[in-house]
């Protein structure tokens, strides 16, 4: 990735999700994901993958960046899928009842019809916690970020903590991005075709001890500047990007609440009633 | 007291922006930083971060650092959310982070060849016990049946984690303990 910079927004997104406050927009996010993260169910993840790839098409990220990281999900997790299997080639009879239905060999091990469904529903689901993450991203701002986490009761330290880590993210690309250059410059050879990969990543190693040292230097200013302003001097405090909740932010509100009631009764009723915790299949 | 007080860190506006600063890098060289070694386990350089954050401000931060940087690292990693990783890099970083409980003081300069071993063993220490215990134990509580994929990562992981920190760390420390006894500029006569 060439331009870290754009992954963070500074500015809100111009579009619907992005004028909403950051009180809002924390907590729906944090209900989806929690939607998503709690089960292997395909009736629950996939509609919210289809309602994020259209909140992510509202929001109109950066082409380049987005083709990038698609990129990057489908190398890294079709590897992570097949490793995951040959540990384990059982592995979705495990969470299936126990059945095995063999389709095909590869070489002499078998891949059976639940491990195939289960490592599916699997990359499926991280997918789709990937797209729920790039709206959130794409939407907001390390200051709305704090708000909202404020408004959701975190002590303002512990926000400022989480919205600063965010926001230090380009400046730390910006600035490695930087050094390797100026390095490459004074003679440092990191081009592929020049050197081997082992040569490479011993240099780019060498390279990140002074980029760690010099990294830290700027607490010191990040510290004073915010000791400047007041930061810490009371437990509560309130956010420059905080607006009156519009109407949008209402109705919102609203569907978080929904969601949150939705999950909350989803776990009570698998942990208590369900017969089963067997993930669902299509053909059961 | 005192101690309690070094295992803690001192929260003041410094502290913050280190600890948010430590997490930024490491989520940024997670990502970035490493090598897939195995599903989901990645030679990260991610572990140098927790080692400058702990010299400067002690193991809690370190601690706080490592966890949440994890976690940014799933948001822009694209692998899923894994919690229980987050908690087990938590408690590495916590190891890492005991420096100046031990008596290296970083920020005075104070680095020599038995902090480097203690270094080195709490560094392994960590890695068994943020491995093969806590991650474990969490994953059980979270994500119930994946156990025996996280006992192969934990091995993966604690592997490539103490090689980076040996290969890695030690040559850190020294340069960072260099760089302070520089700047104080006083020795005793």
């Amino acid at each position: 990735m060439a331009n870290n910079t754009m992954l963070i927004n500074f500015k809100p997104n111009p579009s619907f999700l992005g004028r909403l406050n950051g009180s809002t927009k924390v907590p729906l996010f944090a209900v989806v994901l929690t939607a998503v993260l709690m089960s292997f169910d395909i009736r629950i993840i996939a509609p919210i993958l289809l309602l994020s790839s259209v909140a992510l098409s509202t929001l109109k990220p950066n082409k380049t960046i987005l083709k990038a990281s698609m990129i990057f999900f489908v190398v890294l997790n079709v590897i992570n899928i097949i490793l995951f299997w040959l540990v384990d080639p059982n592995v979705g009879s495990f969470y299936l009842g126990g059945d095995r239905t063999p389709l095909f060999n590869v070489g002499n091990m078998v891949l059976t019809q639940e491990s195939l469904w289960y490592l599916s529903v699997r990359f499926i689901k991280i997918f789709t916690s990937f797209m729920v993450s790039l709206v959130f991203i794409f939407s907001i701002t390390p200051s709305q970020l704090a708000a909202g986490l404020a408004s959701l009761k975190v002590p303002p330290k512990i926000a400022a903590i989480i919205s600063l880590t965010f926001r230090f993210i380009p400046d730390l690309a910006n600035d490695f991005q930087l050094m390797k250059i100026s390095l490459q410059a004074r003679g440092l050879e990191l081009d592929a075709s020049k050197v081997n990969p082992l040569e490479r990543l011993k240099r780019n190693i060498t390279l990140l001890i002074p980029f760690l040292l010099t990294s830290f230097n700027r607490v010191e200013v990040v510290a004073n500047a915010l000791d400047l302003r007041g930061f810490g001097h009371q437990k509560k405090r309130t956010y420059y990007v905080e607006e009156p909740p519009t109407l949008a932010d209402k109705l919102m509100k609203g569907l978080t609440w929904l969601c949150l009631f939705g999950v909350m009764s989803y776990v009570i009723y698998m942990n208590t009633l369900a017969p089963t915790q067997d993930m669902w299949a299509f053909w059961k | 007291m005192k101690t309690a007080k070094l295992i803690l860190g001192e929260w003041n506006t410094k502290t913050i922006v280190g600890v948010a600063l430590g997490a930024a890098l490491f989520g940024v060289l997670m990502v970035f930083g490493g090598i897939t070694v195995f599903t989901n386990t990645r030679l990260t350089t991610a572990f140098l971060v927790p080692v400058v954050v702990g010299a400067l401000f002690g193991p809690l931060p370190a601690a706080v650092s490592a966890g949440l940087g994890n976690v940014v690292a799933d948001f822009i990693g694209a692998w899923g959310y894994w919690f229980d990783w987050s908690v087990g890099n938590a408690v590495l970083g916590f190891f890492i982070g005991l420096l100046p409980v031990y008596g290296a003081i970083i920020t005075k300069g104070k680095f020599n060849l038995i902090h480097a071993i203690i270094f080195v063993i709490t560094g392994f220490v960590g890695n068994v016990v943020a491995f093969g215990l806590v991650t474990p134990l969490v994953t059980l509580a979270l994500y119930g049946g994946e156990l025996n994929i996280t006992l192969a990562q934990a091995w993966a992981a604690g592997i490539s984690n103490s090689v980076v920190l040996v290969v890695g760390g030690l040559p850190l420390l020294f340069a960072l303990a260099r760089v302070y006894a520089s700047s104080t500029n006083l020795t005793k006569e």
